[in-house]
């Protein structure tokens, strides 16, 4: 090493290996990409489907309805994803500008920032923006030539606005997917729905994961009486089912979207950390893992950077399969009535108005939200299932 | 009592692993895997410590590294009470005593770059950062034969010979005083084990290491070690300087180990002494000296007490009752 | 003495993703009557496929023996069908293998497990069959036979397992038994116990053995013959004593000198430098150039492969420099 200047080279991390490997199959890159695309919908949505205009002229002024009405949670969505977004250019950042050995602390550093930046922003918009109804009728106001210029989004409905005259209308060039036993349109309420459906997924996943991988992880490295006990609570949590437990809170507790995903979440653990204790237990004899213990390594090294990507495919698998199983136990409570309250659109909730109150069949009403909680399904097992291929270095030989 | 020159003191260290079954997990018994193991190993000598599988001596090394709980006895590293450290002196001892596996397989993480595995622990023990990090994991790999360029490889896109290197190079990163052998080059290919057998006399001259080296081919460590102390069922039966351990074996196991290994020159041969029966279960050792059931010259009194390990000459030191050639 | 098997110009390979893996090439070599025939070399060298070759268990996909002849007892055993194979499989040719832990059915006693081999070559009774597999069980050296042919294989040690395996392998009373690295599993004086058991055998058999290990000590001790195999090409052949007493090939003398001698005074063991060559990306010419002492960068090692020929009266030396 006489080269002084010469930059250190660590090669490609562990991250980027599994990532090429992951690109090399068209369908895995299609369907993260649909699931990308399902992310932007859902977070753009309140743009893609409303009925308020982006902006519209009366008497010669000009006002944007659309942006008035957003609300509070749509502010902390569109904060959320920037606030990832960030994320993941600071991670881009990282990796080209800073030296490997000072990656670790310098992303903690910056998702604690993140993290707080989020929390107070989110809090900041609840208090600051009122909640507003804007119940006035644009689209009436061109057509009566009250107001002489408007733009309106893509598909001009909005998901709570009922349509009396046009209610259970099968799908026409209006209506791309038709309309609902109110009258709302279902491309609409597909659109909003999305946003359920998808954080019910991911954020009751992200805290079963979560405590799994911990519970798990210190069940299987540290064994003996730790081991015993713990396993106890665990075959305590599985014998509850989750699905009555959920139903039962929801009747004393009000329909939150938010009691759900908790719900789900501190319930589904147990299969993560059985996998994770499993994996655990192997591994802890493993020569690699004894040689980061006797090379003084940190605890926190040792069961997270040495032991756990080493046991984490099967957890990876079962978390895709989670989200899956959260979308469904959400469309179920849905289509039971205990999901989230009328008139916020779920996918689940869509599906159960398949049968309207006149006794009437409406194949549009199941067939639409239905395929959409199929493919939905479908991309995540796929991912799911190409990570775990991707993830494996004796697969890969 | 304790000698300057000694590096590591063990004195009756006993690893025991308690046998459990039921439901509660009740304990039945001992296995007693190390059974009272005294040895001594000065600064910058090479100690050999062989015996057959099941003998305790790879918990021997994994009880001095603090890998496994000691039962009993004393471990002492430089002025260091091993067995009574606090956390911080832990730290210490773990950056100046490092460990080599036998299977360079699963001794390295298949999800880390061998600049990572070896880097890690240099890291952690604040001995380089940054660059310096960098230059010296490079430099590491350098000493142990490897090009600088695999810093960004995995451990499955080497050979088997290429992987004992990295972990050589891991432990030596640290700027170990001690490096213990856990069957270094057992599961490695002969033209493979001869490289690393001189890649490790050379290090220890470069960076004045002491080692303790563990290993079940007689051979081998004889060749290998300055002092090489042999174990049967959890004890040490003889020690002595490998050169008189070999001319002159006083303990009847040595001379049968000794015996058994296959020669290529017939002039080596040594007249073979086959033992009966194998190894006893550690389980329910037997009664007496523990070698007394496969002894071809056992005598009544070895089936009813224990001998200890006695100084008999020159440093040479046998636990039998009726030792060879004496 | 007459042959008993005879393999000529025997290639096997692999097809796998990353290429064809060249495991077996041009091998050839001959086993007479009640000798011990030892293969020799490091992992990798293909000496396993060879035995898999002869008893053609070669896993087809990947594997597949795409040339030579192996001829055993005057029958070609390319040529016949896999039903016919069966019957000399474990009946003329037994096979043990190196890990007696994964060979034996663990849900099985070990008498079921010999009483069947038994049975099935024998066309025996099941009675007469438990009673052969006792018999041969002590024959083995296994004390209490008639309690030990109810045991299952997790009751037993390493050893004993390897003494099960040798009585599975010998009830049939083979011409020829291949030994798979029958010992390198076991420890020093266990090894000593089950080699001595096999020569014992051999001789009250009058059987061939072919052994196949990468330990030079029990081939000097063991063999008549032996064929020191390096990168899927026989280096050298010829009988123990010439082979041990003036090694030809640079590879074999490299490899005797790497090995520690017990009782030697040296400092430093002559290893032979660089890695066993990759299976997919032979050296051209001499595979063993690379690592050679003696090559000097000599253009004929590097551009082609040296033959097997007889540089002294009954020992065979692939190499141009000797």
């Amino acid at each position: 090493m006489n080269n002084s200047n010469k930059k250190a080279d660590w090669g490609t991390s562990y991250g980027e290996l599994v990532w090429k490997e992951f690109t090399k199959g068209k369908l895995n890159v299609v369907c993260l990409v649909f699931i990308i695309m399902l992310f932007i919908v859902a977070v753009l949505s309140p743009f893609i489907a409303n009925d308020k205009p982006y902006f519209i002229v009366i008497d010669g002024l000009l006002y944007f309805p659309l942006f008035k009405e957003l609300k509070a949670t749509d502010y902390s969505v569109f904060l959320a994803s920037l606030a990832g977004i960030t994320q993941l250019l600071l991670i881009r950042r990282n990796r080209r500008k800073l030296d490997p050995s000072l990656r670790g602390s310098a992303l903690l550093r910056q998702v604690t920032v993140i993290a707080g930046v989020l929390l107070l922003g989110i809090i900041l918009i609840h208090v600051l923006i009122p909640h507003r109804l804007d119940a006035e009728d644009y689209k009436t106001m061109i057509t009566s030539g009250k107001a002489e210029k408007a733009l309106f989004a893509p598909i001009p409905y909005g998901y709570a606005r009922t349509d009396l005259q046009n209610r259970e209308l099968p799908p026409s060039p209006e209506h791309w997917l038709g309309t609902d036993d109110v009258g709302s349109d279902v491309l609409c309420r597909l659109i909003h729905g999305s946003r359920i459906s998808l954080s019910v997924g991911f954020v009751a996943v992200g805290i079963s994961t979560i405590i799994g991988i911990f519970i798990g992880a210190i069940l299987g490295y540290f064994g003996g009486r730790v081991d015993f006990f713990g396993m106890r609570i665990v075959e305590i949590m599985m014998a509850i089912p989750t699905f009555f437990l959920i139903i039962t809170i929801v009747a004393f507790f009000p329909r939150s979207l938010f009691n759900i995903m908790f719900i789900i979440g501190i319930t589904s653990w147990t299969g993560d950390a059985c996998f994770i204790r499993a994996e655990f237990y192997k591994l802890r004899k493993q020569d690699f893992v004894q040689a980061a213990k006797s090379l003084g390594l940190p605890l926190k090294s040792i069961l997270f950077r040495h032991m756990l990507p080493n046991g984490v495919t099967p957890v990876l698998v079962n978390a895709t399969f989670g989200i899956a199983g959260a979308i469904f136990i959400e469309a179920a409570l849905s289509f039971l009535g205990f999901g989230v309250a009328p008139p916020t659109p779920s996918w689940g909730q869509m599906l159960s108005l398949g049968v309207s109150t006149t006794g009437r069949f409406l194949w549009w009403l199941t067939l639409f939200p239905g395929l959409a909680i199929f493919f939905t399904v479908l991309a995540y097992n796929l991912v799911g299932e190409a990570l775990r291929d991707a993830i494996d270095p004796r697969l890969r030989q | 009592m304790k000698d300057k020159d000694n590096i590591l003191d063990i004195e009756e260290l006993k690893t025991y692993f308690p046998i459990k079954t039921g439901l509660l997990r009740k304990t039945v018994g001992f296995l007693k895997a190390v059974d009272g193991v005294t040895f001594s190993i000065k600064r910058g000598q090479t100690f050999g410590l062989v015996g057959e599988s099941g003998c305790g001596k790879s918990t021997v090394a994994r009880t001095i590294t603090r890998l496994e709980r000691a039962t009993a006895g004393r471990i002492i590293f430089n002025d260091l009470d091993v067995l009574e450290a606090d956390k911080e002196q832990i730290l210490r001892f773990r950056k100046k005593v490092s460990l080599i596996f036998q299977d360079p397989y699963s001794s390295l993480n298949p999800r880390m770059t061998v600049g990572n595995i070896i880097g890690e622990p240099v890291k952690t023990h604040k001995i380089a950062s940054g660059i310096n990090l960098y230059e010296k994991v490079a430099d590491t790999l350098t000493k142990v034969g490897l090009s600088p360029e695999y810093i960004n490889r995995y451990p499955h896109e080497f050979s088997g010979g290429q992987r004992q290197r990295i972990s050589i190079a891991r432990a030596l990163a640290l700027n170990p005083e001690l490096v213990i052998c856990d069957e270094p080059v057992s599961a490695l290919d002969v033209s493979i084990q001869a490289q690393i057998l001189n890649l490790l006399k050379d290090i220890q001259a470069e960076f004045n290491l002491t080692l303790l080296f563990i290993a079940h081919d007689l051979a081998v460590v004889q060749f290998f070690c300055d002092v090489v102390a042999v174990m049967y069922l959890g004890r040490i039966v003889e020690q002595a300087e490998s050169d008189l351990l070999y001319k002159k074996p006083l303990h009847p196991y040595t001379e049968a180990l000794m015996s058994a290994i296959p020669q290529i020159d017939p002039s080596l041969r040594k007249k073979r002494t086959i033992l009966k029966g194998e190894v006893p279960s550690i389980v329910n050792p037997p009664g007496g000296c523990p070698f007394h059931p496969r002894c071809l010259y056992a005598k009544e009194k070895c089936s009813q007490i224990a001998p200890a390990l006695e100084l008999k000459e020159d440093g040479h030191m046998v636990a039998c009752h009726y030792p060879l050639s004496l | 003495m007459t042959e008993l098997l005879n393999i000529e110009g025997l290639t096997t390979q692999f097809y796998t993703e990353k290429g064809i893996v060249k495991a077996v090439q041009d091998v050839s070599f001959s086993i007479k009557k009640g000798e011990t025939f030892a293969l020799v070399g490091e992992s990798g060298c293909g000496k396993s496929v060879t035995a898999l070759s002869i008893m053609r268990l070669i896993p087809d996909p990947p594997g597949k023996i795409v040339n030579g002849k192996i001829s055993f007892n005057g029958q070609d055993l390319l040529g016949l069908k896999e039903k016919e194979m069966r019957a000399i499989r474990g009946n003329n040719i037994s096979m043990i293998f190196q890990e007696p832990m994964t060979s034996l059915n663990p849900v099985y006693t070990i008498g079921d497990q010999i009483a069947e081999a038994i049975m099935l070559h024998q066309k025996k009774d099941i009675e007469a069959s438990w009673r052969e597999a006792v018999d041969v069980l002590r024959r083995v050296g296994i004390a209490d036979p008639d309690q030990r042919v109810y045991e299952y294989p997790f009751q037993m040690s390493g050893g004993m397992r390897q003494r099960v395996m040798i009585a599975m392998g010998i009830s049939s009373r083979p011409d020829l038994l291949i030994a798979d690295e029958p010992t390198t599993a076991l420890d020093v004086t266990m090894q000593a116990q089950i080699l001595d058991l096999l020569d014992e055998i051999q001789k009250e058999y009058g059987m061939s053995v072919l052994i196949i290990t990468h330990n030079l000590g029990i081939v000097a001790e063991r063999a008549d013959n032996v064929a020191v195999m390096y990168a899927s090409r026989i280096a050298e052949m010829a009988d123990a004593n010439s082979l041990f007493k003036n090694p030809l090939h640079p590879y074999t003398v490299g490899l005797l000198n790497s090995i520690p001698k017990l009782g030697e005074e040296k400092q430093r063991l002559m290893a032979i430098p660089g890695n066993v060559p990759n299976p997919l990306r032979f050296p051209s010419g001499c595979r063993f150039h690379p690592r050679c002492p003696i090559c000097n960068n000599d253009s004929r090692c590097m551009a082609t492969e040296p033959q097997l020929e007889e540089k002294e009266p009954g020992h065979m030396v692939a190499c141009w420099k000797v």
